[in-house]
C-alpha cells in the first residue's frame, strides 16, 4: 500500500482527532454546570432512563466517538491509495465522529444549570446530521484531489473475449447488480430487530434506524454500464458512484468473487487497490487499471460487459 | 442490454438510441419487463446529454415499448409486440434500399401487394 499523503492522514485521522478533542474539553470546561447524572439514553416517550456521572462524561463521549469511528478512519487511510471513490471514505471517519460528538454534546448542553434530566431534544438529530455532512465535505475538501491516473491506449489482451461491434460503431452494456437473497436477508432481519429494539427503547432512534435501513437499501443494488466512457457503477438513487474511464482500463474480465474476501457485502474496500461492489458472492466483473488497482462488481452475466469493453480497448488503440 | 450506435451518423442520436433499444428487443438481448438503464447512466456512458436520452426514452414510451413510473425507472412493456416491431425494422430496411435504388413509393406498395398475394 502506497503511504497515504500528509493531507489525507489529515482528513481521515485529524479530523476526526479534533472533533474527539473538542467534545471533551467542551464537556470538561462545562462539566461544573452539569447535573450529577447525565441522561445518555432515552426511552420511548423521550424521557430519559439511561445516566452516566457528570465527570465520567467527557471521557465516555471520547471514547464511544474514537471507538465508533475508529475502523472508518482505518478504511479511509487504506483507501487513499488506488481508491474508486476517495472522497466518499475520506468523508466517513470526519461525517461518523462529527455527528456522534454533536449528539452528545447537544444533549449535554441542554442540560446545562438544571438538577432534572430534561426530555431528549429532538431537534438535536437534524443538527447533528447537518453537521456530519458539513464535517464530511471538509474533509473531502481537505483530503485533496485524487492522485492523477496515467493513461493508456493499449487494445485488450489477446485472451480477451470480444463483442463484435461493426466498424464505425460503439456499443454500451447495461445491467444491474443482482439482489442478493442473503444480503436481503440480513438487512430485513437488522431492519425487523432494529426496529423492534428501537420501539422498546426510543422512537427518536426508531428514525435513525428506519434512515440507517434506507442508507443500507441504496447501496444493495447498482447500475453498470460499460461503453465508451469506461465502466460506470452507481447506487440505484444515484450515490454512491465511480467510473473508470476507458482510457485507464488496462483489461475487464469476468471472474468470481467471494463476499468474505472483502469481509461483507456493500461497497468494501481491502489494501492494494482493490475495490468491490458485492450484493452476492460469485460471477463478477473485474476491471483492471492502469495503476494496477482492481474494480470488482457482482454481475450475473460479467462476460458480456467484459467482451464489450474488450472490443472497446481494441478500438481505441487503433485510432 | 447491449446497444450499439453510430456516433458518426448523421441519423440523430435520440432515434439511433430508439433503434438500438428495438434492435436489442428484437435480437432477444432486451426482453419485456426489464430495466433500461437509468437516464443518467446512459448519458454518461455514451457520453451524450441526458436530453437526448430522455428524448428516445419519450419516443420510446410513445411507441408503448416502455413504461417509465417514477421510482421503478423504465422499463419495457410487458405488452410490447417483438413480432411487429421486428418486421417493422425490416420494412424500414426495404423502404431504405427502394429509395437508394430510385424505386417510387408507389412501385413500392405496388410490389408489396403483387408479393402479398
Amino acid at each position: 500500500m502506497e503511504r497515504p499523503s500528509t493531507r489525507q492522514l489529515l482528513a481521515a485521522f485529524g479530523v476526526p482527532l479534533l472533533i474527539v478533542i473538542a467534545a471533551t474539553l467542551y464537556l470538561l470546561i462545562v462539566n461544573d454546570r452539569l447535573p450529577e447524572q447525565v441522561a445518555i439514553h432515552w426511552g420511548g416517550d423521550g424521557a430519559a432512563d439511561g445516566f452516566i456521572s457528570r465527570a465520567n462524561l467527557p471521557w465516555f463521549v471520547a471514547a464511544i466517538t474514537f471507538a465508533v469511528s475508529a475502523p472508518f478512519v482505518a478504511i479511509s487511510i487504506m483507501s487513499t491509495s488506488k481508491s474508486f471513490s476517495p472522497g466518499l471514505f475520506h468523508a466517513l471517519p470526519a461525517s461518523l465522529s462529527a455527528f456522534l460528538g454533536v449528539v452528545m454534546v447537544l444533549t449535554a448542553t441542554v442540560s446545562l444549570d438544571s438538577t432534572e434530566a430534561p426530555n431528549f431534544p429532538t431537534w438535536v438529530i437534524p443538527v447533528s446530521l447537518a453537521v456530519a455532512f458539513g464535517a464530511g465535505v471538509i474533509a473531502s475538501k481537505l483530503a485533496g484531489p485524487a492522485p492523477a491516473i496515467a493513461d493508456t491506449a493499449a487494445p485488450a489482451p489477446s485472451s480477451a473475449e470480444r463483442f463484435p461491434i461493426p466498424e464505425g460503431q460503439t456499443a454500451v452494456w447495461s445491467g444491474r447488480t443482482p439482489m442478493g437473497r442473503n444480503l436481503m436477508a440480513l438487512v430485513a432481519f437488522f431492519a425487523f430487530m432494529n426496529i423492534v429494539v428501537a420501539g422498546v427503547t426510543s422512537w427518536w432512534l426508531l428514525g435513525l434506524v428506519v434512515v440507517t435501513v434506507l442508507v443500507i437499501l441504496t447501496t444493495s443494488s447498482f447500475d453498470v454500464t460499460a461503453g465508451p466512457s469506461g465502466v460506470r457503477v452507481a447506487g440505484v438513487l444515484g450515490f454512491p458512484r465511480t467510473t473508470v474511464p476507458l482510457n485507464q482500463i488496462v483489461m475487464a474480465e469476468a471472474g468470481s468473487v467471494k463476499a468474505m474476501q472483502f469481509g461483507g457485502f456493500g461497497w468494501r474496500v481491502r489494501g492494494k487497490g482493490q475495490t468491490a461492489v458485492l450484493t452476492r458472492s460469485g460471477p463478477a466483473l473485474t476491471v483492471t487499471r492502469t495503476d494496477g488497482a482492481q474494480l470488482h462488481v457482482t454481475l450475473d452475466d460479467p462476460e458480456r460487459p467484459a467482451a464489450v469493453i474488450s472490443a472497446l480497448l481494441d478500438q481505441r488503440s487503433s485510432v | 442490454m447491449i446497444l450499439t450506435l453510430d456516433l458518426a451518423s448523421d441519423r440523430p442520436l435520440f432515434n439511433q438510441i430508439v433503434d438500438g433499444v428495438k434492435r436489442s428487443l428484437v435480437d432477444g438481448k432486451l426482453e419485456p419487463g426489464e430495466s433500461l438503464p437509468p437516464g443518467r447512466e446512459l448519458a454518461g456512458a455514451l457520453d451524450v446529454s441526458l436530453e437526448t436520452v430522455q428524448r428516445a426514452y419519450r419516443h420510446l414510451a410513445d411507441e408503448g415499448i416502455v413504461t417509465s413510473r417514477v421510482g421503478r425507472g423504465t422499463r419495457v412493456s410487458e405488452s410490447v409486440d417483438i413480432g411487429e416491431m421486428a418486421l417493422g425494422a425490416s420494412v424500414d430496411e426495404i423502404v431504405e434500399h427502394a429509395r437508394s435504388v430510385g424505386v417510387s413509393r408507389q412501385r413500392l406498395i405496388e410490389l408489396i401487394t403483387t408479393a402479398y398475394g
